[in-house]
This record gives C-alpha cells, structure tokens and sequence, in this order.
C-alpha cells in the first residue's frame, strides 16, 4: 500500500483556482482598503488611514447601523416566523413533508427578482394591498407602502424566509421526538419541555438559520433598491455607489472589509456557540 | 504434518501510539474453520484486515501457500472478505454483486450467470439476482455477502462478525448454515467474532485474542477443557480464577460445591445472588477476600444473602496468568 | 393534541399562502391587458407576444444559460476533483500529515465566497478583475461565478463521500478491483447524486445571481437577472410579468424532472 501521494494532484485544480481567484482578490481588497484614490478613475499606491476614518463619518456610519437594524430585525421576524414553520413541517406526515417541501423549494428556486417583483403589484399605491384594506374598511386612504421601510424589511423577510425555514426543518426532522415525550413524562410542562429539549436539539438548525439570513441580509443591495427607492441606504448600496458612481474603489474596499470582519465575527459567534463548521439545511 | 496454508509470522501493528498487535504467530490449516475469538480492540480485526491487505502490517510476514504476500495490494490476494456490515453496493443488484469479483476478472458474461445462479442456489436465494440490497432482510444480505466473497473461490475467506448484527434466533441459524457452507465449499475460513459460544459451535480451531497476543490457540474442547491462562478460563468458561500459593486454578461456576460435602473446606459469606439465563448465580467471598461465582440450573440451593457457609470444588484446571495483560493498562 | 395539530396546519398554511401571493399575482397580471398592474381590464397575451420579441431579454437569456452552464461545469470538476483529494488525504492522516493546515486553510478560503455578503465578493471582482486588466463580458462572469459555486459542488460531495461507507471500497478492492476501477465501478455511481444536486444549487444560484454579476458583467455582457434589475428601477412593465411566468413555468418542470428522477433512482 505504499502509494505516491497522487491525491494532491486532484485537489491542485482548485487550490490553484481558489488562490488567483479567491485568496488573491481578498488579499488585494485589504491592500486597497489602505490605498488613496487617484484624481480621476482607479487607485493611487500610497498608503493612507483615510478610507477608515471616513468610515468613521457619522454619514457612513449610520449605513453600518442602519444595515445591522435592519439585519437584525428582519432576522428577528424570520426567526419568529420560520422556526415554527420548520418544526411543524418537520413534524407532519411523510407525505405531507413532501408536499410541502415542494412547495418551498418552488420560491426557492425561483429568482429571487422575480419574486420581489410580486411584491411591488402588491405594495404600490392603489394596489392589492391598498384595495384589500380599503375593501374591508381598515384604511380609508391608500397607504403608499412601495418605497418605504416596511417594504424593504418584508422583502428581506420574503426574500430569506426559505432559508431559515430548510434550516429548521432539517435539524428538527433529525430530532428524536421521544425525547420530548420523555420529557413530558418526566414532568416538564409543554413550555419547559419545549425550552429545555426541543429547542435545545434544535439550536443548531436556528443558528445556521440565523447565519444564513443575517449574512445576506447585510449585503442585498437591490431589495432597498427596489422595494426601497432610493431613500434607504444600506452598507451595500454605499459600497455598491461608491464602486460604480463614487469611483472610490479604496473606500469601497475598506468599507467591505470591515463588513466581512464583522460577517466573520458572527460566523466564529456561531462556531462557538454550536461546535460546528457546517451549516445546516442547505448543504 | 498439516497442509499449512496461511502463515502468519511475528506480525506487529501500532496504530499512533497503541500496539494494536504484539508480535503475532499463526499458522491455518488447509480446509480448516479457525475462529479469532477475542472481546472488541483485542486486535481481531486488524489480524484480518492485514491478511487481506487493507492494512499493512509494521513488522512480520504474511505467507500464503508459501508465498510472501505482506506487501501484496489487495486487489492482487487470493482472499476475500465478508465484512462486518456486508458492504454491499447499493447500485447494483444482487446478481451484479456477486458478479462484480467475475467482471474485473473478466470472465465471459454466460460464465458469470451460471456461477452466480449457483451461488445463489448455494445459499438458498434463487430468484433474488435481480433485487437490490436495500430490498433484503438482514439475513438475506448476510448471506449474499458470503456468496459475493466465495464465489471468487478464495483460497480463503475471512469473515469479520459477519452474524454480528442479526437477532440471536436468525444467528444459531446462520451458524450451522455457515459450517454447511464452509463443508461444501472446502475453502478455508478464518472467522472472527467476540461471542465465545458461536466460536465453539462453529470452528475446528479456536485462536483466543487478548490485548494483541493470542493466548491459546486449540480446538474448542481444548479451549473448553484445557484453559492455558486465566484469560482463555473466564472468557471462554465463565470460570472463577483462583488464587493460592501463588498458582492460579481456573474453577467454572458450575463446578462450585456449595452444599456440605467433603471438598467444602473454604469458610465463605453469601454477597448476591441472581438470576441469569436460567441460572441462579450465588456470589461468595470467602475469608482471604477473593471472589468466587456458582451457577446453577433450577432453584435447588436455598442460600440467603449474608449466611456463612463452606464452599469448594471438585474440578480445578491450573491455570498461566493471562499474556495480553489486563485491561486497567488500556 | 388534535388541537395542536390544527393551529400547526393552519399557520403553516396562511405562511404558505401568504408566499404565493406575489408570485400568483405576478403570473395572474401578465396575463392583463392594461400597463398597469393597478387594475384589471381584460385578458391577453400580448405581453407574451411582446417578451418573445424582445431580442435583448432572449440574448441576457442566452448569456445567462451560457454562464451558469459554464461556471457550473467548471465547479463540478474542480469541485468534485477536490473533494475526492481532501478525502483521500483524510482518510490517511498519517501519510499527508504536512497538508493537513493546508487543506484546513484552503477549505475555509474556498468556501468564502459563499459565507460573506455578496456585495463583498461583487466589489472584490470589480477591482481585482480591472487591477488584473481582464475585459469585462463573459470571462469574468464565468470566474466570479465558478468561484461561488465550487462551495455547493464541492461541500455536497465531500459530505456525501465522508457518509459513505468505507468498506465499500474495500469491498471491492477485496474482490480485485483495482484502484481506478473502483473509483469508477463504486465511488462514482455512488456521489452521482451528491453531484448532481450540488450541480443543481450551483446552476440556479449563478442563473439567479443579480449582486455579483452587475460589477463584474462589463457594458456589452447582460445577464438576464441584470436585464431584469435594470427594468424593474426603470419601471415596470408587465412584459416583466410574462418573463416571470415563464421562468416560474421552467422552474416548475426542472423541479419535476428532478423529483422523478430522484425517484427513478431511489428505486434503483
């Protein structure tokens, strides 16, 4: 069984790929973040601090807020809403758990555009939304939701539900639900029963739920751009003008930078708190 | 002089920092059913994994029918193996498992029908080649693993725990199958399994492992009648070992006297008494505080926890102490 | 209990509803007659008629299949290749001993891409890709998005051979396979459907992809999610709405091919 170590020639293709492409880019972003602007359009190699203290401009430094508000409680409604959905569908029939997992999987695979899309027939002025509560009398006027916050923060809510909810379902499926009956029959109430064993054999799947959404909420540029106007501006939108209007590639790059440290922050919070480096529902 | 078909010679295996095997000697007989019998992570499995080549071995020599295969791949050894949960391919059919040696070896397609059809003829599942594993029961796949190994007619078959996952009924059954299978197919099978009565139910000879040495190796009556150490006595004979003049006697349960007769001449107190498979266990201590177990069919002997009587034996076989040494070094 | 099982059905229910509101909608007005989506004034296909005129949504549809089928093909190889290496190399610790940081190292590095925001990864193209002087179009396109797919392909098959059970393998290097066949005769068939699910994650978050491909896709390079982006801040039309019946349509039929094919295996 002395055999050459012909395994590394099969990992070479993306270590090679994921250096240029990944470690690379990253490594040049972190330079860049320390780089000045030049006059008209590119980089200028000197070495400045200037990118981070204009990140500390109150102006930038609400996008942070704004985004981590905005991250936080979308976060906080899909958890609410998407971890009871995940449990009870984990714990219907067979064949309802099909069933149902098609009909997650439909907006799932969907483009997420397209889906926001929908929203828009139903927020704008004199839409579905608007017609329906006038219809049954709880509003008299039309209540303009396109281009506002509770807009964008549906969006999100819509946008990442499905993730939380795979998330969920896939920890709670793998559950042994006699251990909740153990419980009862030990004595704990369904409350206590439900604090102390389910959601304690669930917290994987929440966690990885939990990552799965408040990642990408940080950086969904177009769900503020679209269900949002323009009046809502979110660290991606200020990445992404400051890369395509802006020009200011520098600023851009630390403004990323200290987003991924703060990104990477919660993804160790996560690691430590769950033992794990897998997330779970969708791989 | 036996017909030796398989040697193994001072085999040593360390797996990090655990010798898993301490130097190893056994030479298998032609023809013969030799069980390695030995509780889990005496080395068994590495004993056979090394004869198959999916381990190498660090030291010693593997020579089968006089060639030296230590360092022979796998692929390229006239043995096979049934394993321990039967890996069998999930993808493919009965038929297309037991085939799958025959293919690589490139036989014609009409040549691995037949043999196949025979096979499953063998081990009585006519009719199944078109099925998939996930399709049988427990036993049904037991026995199709046997016929994907032995239909490559191996010059031996090494078989790890291969009834080690089925109920107790279905085993004793698989037992005699697999002893009417070794018979009609003349291939020498080297059997591992850690339960001792199917050790002695079903072997010529007995290879006791303990802590990467063989303490005996003997036929089941040997084993049974004969212990060499202390080990081979309680593994095998549930025996009491017994301790005097810094000799050890190795005295099995149900050769313990407990009512007055000539041979009681040890004072002992009643500590427990039990039921187990139909046998009343009494547990003694007697003075110098040794322990010693007696075993009873029946509710014949009216002791009470805590009274003093004498005790004593007939039958007391001297024992070696144990080679592998015990399992605190662990 | 039967209570429980009630209140469970129904706020499942009303969430699952509630899902499909906008995508019904969407499907329902493409199907109207008016511009606007306020009002209902008749039904027609016109729209339909319109979308498939429209020559710029068929070529951001063509670039759009085009990438995703060239990122993917791309993932799967390097992906699949690398899982069975770092496979190999875990099951002999002992012998890639010096790799082990390595391929710690390099795991976390290559799943990047998809544990960060996506606008990170977007600017990070845009300034490496004109840093590196590549023209923008299809070529960067084809690199940001294998570098994001690689993770799906490549996590699912790993997963996929760690579950596997080793003595499979043995089993048929036992029965005289040699190592190549099998690769070819066991392992194979047997990560195909970690493969292809991975290749199916993989396809549909780089044909879904709008963040990543607005920086990195160049003038004269649309895709068609940027198509989309780009009507949809301009203003809507309802030709949008037939597009996205359409896409819906397609989603539908390759979710059913998937299932029926899962099926047809599982039998297997």
């Amino acid at each position: 069984m002395k055999k050459t170590k012909g395994c590394i020639w099969l990992v070479m293709p993306m270590y090679i790929f994921t250096l240029i492409f990944v470690a690379f880019p990253f490594l040049y972003m972190f330079l860049l973040s320390f780089m000045s602007r030049a006059k008209v359009w590119g980089v200028d190699f000197t070495f400045t601090l200037a990118n981070y203290e204009k990140i500390l401009d109150p102006l930038y430094l609400g996008t942070f807020v704004d985004s981590f508000k905005l991250a936080f409680l979308s976060t906080g409604i899909i958890v609410l809403l998407g971890y009871p959905y995940g449990y009870f569908m984990a714990r219907m029939s067979e064949k309802w758990k099909k069933r149902m997992m098609l009909l997650i999987m439909i907006p799932f695979w969907t483009s997420a555009l397209i889906r926001l899309y929908g929203w828009i027939i139903v927020f704008r002025s004199n839409g579905i939304l608007d017609k329906v509560l006038t219809g049954i009398g709880l509003t008299d006027s039309p209540l303009k939701l396109l281009y506002t916050y509770p807009a964008v923060v549906v969006g999100m809510v819509y946008g990442l539900f499905p993730f939380m909810v795979l998330a969920v379902y896939s920890s709670a499926e793998k559950m042994d639900y006699r251990l909740v009956e153990a419980a009862r029959d030990l004595g704990a109430s369904s409350v206590k029963a439900f604090f102390t064993v389910t959601l304690r054999l669930t917290l994987p799947g929440l966690l990885s739920g939990v990552i799965l959404t408040f990642v990408p909420s940080m950086g969904l540029f177009f769900i503020a751009d679209i269900l949002g106007g323009n009046k809502i501006l979110l660290v991606g939108n200020v990445i992404q003008e400051q890369m395509t209007k802006g020009r200011n590639i520098p600023f851009a790059a630390a403004m990323s930078v200290i987003l991924m440290i703060l990104t990477s922050l919660m993804m160790a919070l996560y690691r430590r708190v769950s033992g794990t480096t897998e997330l779970e529902g969708i791989m | 002089m036996k017909d030796i078909i398989l040697r193994l010679e001072n085999i040593k295996k360390a797996f990090g920092d655990t010798q898993v095997l301490k130097g190893i000697h056994l030479e298998i007989h032609r023809g013969e059913f030799i069980t390695l019998l030995g509780s889990s992570g005496c080395g068994k499995t590495t004993t056979l994994r090394i004869i198959a080549g999916l381990e190498d071995a660090d030291e010693g020599r593997v020579i089968l029918e006089g060639e030296d295969i230590t360092h022979a791949v796998p692929n390229k050894r006239d043995v096979n193996t049934v394993f321990q949960n039967y890996a069998l391919f999930p993808h493919m059919t009965v038929a297309e498992n037991i085939g799958y040696g025959l293919k690589i070896r490139k036989k014609s397609k009409e040549e691995i029908r037949r043999k196949v059809e025979e096979m499953l003829s063998l081990v009585q599942l006519e009719g199944f080649g078109d099925r998939y594993p996930d399709q049988l029961s427990g036993g049904q796949r037991q026995r199709i693993a046997i016929a994907r190994a032995a239909v490559l007619e191996p010059k031996v078959l090494l078989l790890d725990e291969p009834l080690g996952a089925l109920d107790l009924k279905l085993r004793r059954q698989m037992q005699l199958e697999l002893k009417r299978l070794q018979k009609s197919l003349g291939i020498t099978f080297i059997y591992i399994t850690h339960d001792q009565e199917e050790a002695i139910n079903m072997s010529d000879r007995i290879a006791i492992m303990n802590h990467g040495v063989f303490e005996q190796i003997g036929t089941p009556n040997e084993i049974y009648y004969h212990p060499e150490t202390s080990y081979v006595a309680s593994f095998v004979g549930d025996a009491n070992i017994y301790r005097e003049d810094g000799k050890l006697y190795a005295v099995r349960s149900e050769n313990v006297l407990i009512h007055e007769e000539e041979e009681c001449t040890h004072e002992a107190v009643v500590l427990e008494k039990s039921f187990a498979g139909g046998q009343l266990r009494i547990l003694f201590e007697l003075s110098d505080g040794q322990r010693i177990t007696a075993s009873r069919y029946g509710i014949d002997a009216e002791v009470a926890v805590g009274q003093r009587m004498k005790i004593g034996w007939k039958v007391a076989v001297e024992v070696k102490e144990q080679k592998g040494g015990s399992d605190e070094e662990d | 209990m039967k209570k429980k099982k009630t209140f469970s059905g129904i706020y499942v229910a009303v969430l699952t509803i509630i899902t499909y509101v906008p995508i019904i909608l969407t499907v329902i007005y493409s199907f109207n007659e008016s511009k606007s989506s306020v009002s209902w004034t008749g039904f027609s296909l016109k729209w339909y008629e319109e979308l498939f005129r429209d020559r710029e949504i068929k070529e951001a549809l063509i670039n759009s299949l085009i990438l995703a089928g060239s990122s993917c093909f791309l993932a799967v190889v390097l992906g699949t290749l690398g899982a069975l290496g770092i496979f190999k190399m875990l099951e002999k610790p002992e012998q890639y001993k010096a790799f082990a940081k390595i391929n710690n190292v390099m795991g976390y590095i290559s799943m990047l891409p998809i544990m960060i925001p996506e606008i990170i990864l977007g600017m990070v193209f845009l300034a490496v890709f004109s840093f590196m002087d590549l023209p923008f179009g299809m070529l960067t396109l084809i690199i940001a998005h294998t570098t994001f797919c690689i993770p799906y392909v490549f996590s699912m098959v790993k997963a996929r051979l760690v579950g596997m059970d080793k003595a499979l393998a043995e089993a048929a290097l036992d029965m005289g396979a040699t190592p190549f066949q099998v690769f070819w005769d066991i392992t194979l068939p047997l990560i195909m459907p970690a493969v292809l699910s991975g290749t199916m994650l993989a396809f549909a978050m780089s044909f879904d992809d709008v963040v990543i491909s607005i920086f990195v896709t160049g003038a004269k390079v649309n895709t068609l999610p940027v198509k989309i982006y780009t009507k949809l801040k301009t203003g809507v039309t309802p030709e949008i709405n037939a597009l996205a019946t359409m896409m819906l349509l397609v989603t539908l039929i390759l979710l059913m091919i998937s299932s029926i094919l899962s099926k047809k295996w599982k039998k297997k």
